[in-house]
C-alpha cells in the first residue's frame, strides 16, 4: 500500500482589522452615492429656475 | 484640565446651572392644537420670537435672540435643500428636529471650551387632519420631547410642567378658546417665573401647582395686563383652512382684539 504524503495548508500571517478597499482598488462596480449637502449658495438660483414661488417664499421666511 | 472624567461632569453641570440662570427673565412660549389649525403665542419687547419656518412648520423660540436666530436660519435652509432636492412633503419637524438641530445644539452643550446656544426651541407641524399635528421642544442640551395636543417653552420645567397641567384642563376646540387658553398659560407661566425669581430659586427649583392654590382666571388676567405695560402679545397660526401650501400666518393686534377679553384689548392698543 502507498502511503501519499500531503503538505499541511498553512496560513500566513492576516492583519485582525484589514482596511476597506479604497475606490480606486474596488474596481469597476457600482460606487456609492455622494450624499454630501448641495452648494447651498446656489440654491436660490436653482429654485428660482425650478419654481419661484417657493424661491420667493424662501427669501421672505429669510427675510433676504 | 477637563481630561479627568469629574472635572468634565463638573463643567457639564456648571454649564447647566449658567444656563438655567439665562432663561428666568425670557418669556414663556405656548402652542396649542384647536381644531382646524395650530396657536403659537408668546410675549416680547420687540424682537419677533415666532417665526415661519416651512409651508406647514412654525417655531418658537425663548434665549438670546442671536442664537435664536441661526438656528432659525439654520432651520430654514435646511427645511428648503430637503423641499427641492426631495419633495415639500419630505420636510417634517421630526427630520429637522432629529437629524438637524438636536444634534448640533447637543454638540455645543456638550463642548464646554465654546459657548452654548442659550436657545430652547418649539417647533409645530401643521398635520394634514385635526389630532395629527406635532410639537417638538428642544432643550438647550439637545434633548427634544414629541408631543401631539399642546407643548410650551419656559425657564424651567417645572413651570413648563405646571403650564402644561393647566393646559390640559381646558376645553379647545375654537380658535377663540385656543386664544384664551393659551393667554392664561402664558400668564401662569410668566407669573410662576418671576415668583421664582423673587424667591431667589436655584435650578428651577420652584414651588409647583401642585403645592400652591389653583389660580383663577381673574388673577392671570391681570398678571397679563401688567405684563403688557412693557411687552406686547406675539400671535401666529397655522391654518389648515388657508388656501394654497402656506399655512403660517401671524395675528395682528387688532386682530386679536376682537377675540380677547375687554380689559385686555385696552393695554394692547
Amino acid at each position: 500500500m502507498k502511503h501519499i504524503m500531503t503538505l499541511e495548508r498553512r496560513e500566513g500571517p492576516v492583519d485582525p482589522m484589514p482596511k476597506a478597499p479604497r475606490p480606486q482598488e474596488e474596481g469597476g462596480g457600482p460606487r456609492r452615492p455622494d450624499t454630501g449637502s448641495p452648494d447651498k449658495d446656489s440654491l436660490m438660483k436653482r429654485m428660482r429656475k425650478v419654481d419661484p414661488k417657493q424661491a420667493e417664499r424662501y427669501r421672505q421666511r429669510t427675510g433676504e | 484640565m477637563y481630561e479627568e472624567p469629574y472635572r468634565w461632569v463638573e463643567a457639564v453641570g456648571n454649564r447647566r446651572q449658567y444656563l438655567d440662570e439665562q432663561f428666568k427673565q425670557g418669556s414663556p412660549v405656548v402652542g396649542v392644537a384647536y381644531e382646524t389649525g395650530i396657536l403659537l403665542m408668546t410675549m416680547n419687547k420687540g424682537t419677533p420670537k415666532l417665526y415661519e419656518v416651512y409651508d406647514r412648520l412654525g417655531l418658537g423660540g425663548m434665549g438670546h435672540p442671536a442664537d435664536l436666530e441661526k438656528l432659525r436660519f439654520n432651520l430654514l435652509e435646511m427645511a428648503h435643500v430637503e423641499g427641492f432636492n426631495r419633495s415639500p412633503s419630505d420636510v417634517t419637524g421630526g427630520r429637522l428636529v432629529k437629524y438637524g438641530i438636536a444634534p448640533v445644539i447637543k454638540q455645543a452643550f456638550e463642548e464646554v471650551f465654546k459657548a452654548p446656544f442659550i436657545v430652547k426651541i418649539l417647533l409645530v407641524e401643521l398635520g394634514q387632519k385635526s389630532g395629527k399635528d406635532s410639537f417638538l421642544t428642544i432643550n438647550y442640551d439637545g434633548t427634544f420631547e414629541e408631543k401631539s395636543r399642546y407643548a410650551v417653552l419656559a425657564a424651567s420645567s417645572a413651570i413648563e410642567q405646571e403650564m402644561t397641567a393647566y393646559l390640559k384642563q381646558q376645553p379647545i376646540a375654537s380658535l377663540e378658546e385656543a386664544i384664551g387658553s393659551a393667554i392664561r398659560t402664558l400668564a401662569l407661566g410668566d407669573r410662576a417665573q418671576r415668583h421664582a425669581l423673587e424667591e431667589g430659586g436655584e435650578h428651577g427649583d420652584v414651588r409647583t401647582g401642585s403645592d400652591q392654590q389653583p389660580v383663577d382666571s381673574e388673577t392671570l388676567y391681570a398678571h397679563m395686563r401688567q405684563c403688557l405695560a412693557d411687552k406686547t402679545i406675539e400671535c401666529a397660526l397655522l391654518d389648515r383652512q388657508m388656501q394654497g401650501p402656506t399655512k403660517y400666518r401671524t395675528i395682528s393686534l387688532d386682530e386679536l382684539g376682537k377675540v380677547l377679553p375687554g380689559h385686555l384689548v385696552t393695554p394692547l392698543t
